[in-house]
């Protein structure tokens, strides 16, 4: 069975900062994963993410199963590939 | 250089054009492009998932095999915006990681959750020596909070809500107990938090008014 989450500050803290730092301008996830090649590549080459992808770069910051997928792109794109 | 670092040069080197052509080529033609595709997967997963104790060198190898399925299906949405192996590692590592993610969430079902009345109790945030003035305020915004909840949400926001906040359910396993997507879901809790945002904003409980509670 999953418990509840206790409301200790942190918590509290963290869910009015979810709240409160909502934008009216925000993507989601499939739109966030179709650029998400792209976005890492860019990462990868030292380069500032477009203004495009800034909302991806936004969305990654509130989505933690989005930023799971972009760390382990970018970790296995660091292993693996030649510098980019 | 050893065969498995030549074979991924040679896979790099493959343009994007060349990759797509390959691939949509009759056997033998695509042969080679397959199994280059294949083991570049393989590699990639491998060093994704490395430190993943829950996945052994065959899930590795299974994950790769319905991975090149998935991305021979999707050829089409290739548009060319990174490295096509890239594009391809990234459906890979999404296929991996939602098959674990939904073992890891398969005994939950949102219908055996409570979703209270009042979501979250001020007395359980209590702090030892709060100054009273910080407490009052405290009270006040989780009776705000459990409020704009109840009233402010449709039932179908409040129970994604509930299950988010209160028990931290990912968005991709409330996805598939709705029979939706993560990106709906992810619409579903944008469209909540606005609304709650702008309901405590009218309440005089906006980010100003609350931030003495944190500093």
């Amino acid at each position: 069975m999953i418990r509840k989450q206790r409301l200790n500050r942190p918590v509290l803290q963290m869910i009015l900062g979810v709240i409160y730092s909502t934008r009216e301008e925000e993507i989601d996830c499939d739109v966030c994963l179709e650029e998400l090649d792209a976005f890492t590549e860019r990462i990868l080459m030292g380069k500032e993410p477009t203004e495009a992808q800034a909302l991806v770069q936004d969305h990654l910051s509130r989505c933690g199963e989005c930023r799971e997928e972009y760390e382990l792109l970018l970790t296995a794109l660091q292993n693996i590939e030649e510098p980019f | 250089m050893d065969g498995t670092k030549e074979s991924h040069i040679e896979a790099v080197s493959r343009t994007n054009a060349q990759w797509t052509a390959e691939l949509r080529s009759a056997p033998p033609d695509c042969n080679a492009a397959l199994e280059e595709l294949y083991s570049y997967l393989q590699k990639g997963l491998t060093a994704a998932f490395g430190d993943n104790k829950n996945l052994s060198h065959e899930d590795i190898q299974d994950f790769s095999q319905e991975s090149e399925q998935k991305i021979l299906h999707n050829l089409g949405s290739f548009r060319g915006s990174s490295k096509f192996t890239t594009w391809a590692l990234k459906i890979a590592i999404n296929h991996t990681i939602s098959e674990l993610r939904r073992k890891h969430w398969q005994e939950l079902s949102l219908d055996t959750l409570e979703y209270p009345e009042a979501l979250f109790s001020a007395r359980r945030s209590n702090r030892p020596f709060e100054q009273p003035e910080k407490r009052a305020l405290k009270h006040s915004l989780i009776e705000h909070l459990n409020q704009v909840i109840r009233e402010d949400l449709t039932d179908l926001q409040r129970k994604a809500v509930t299950a988010r906040f209160l028990y931290g359910v990912p968005p991709s396993r409330i996805a598939e107990e709705l029979n939706s997507t993560r990106g709906a879901v992810y619409k579903l809790l944008h469209d909540s938090r606005l609304r709650l945002k702008a309901a405590l904003e009218k309440r005089g409980m906006g980010a100003e008014e609350t931030k003495e509670l944190f500093d």
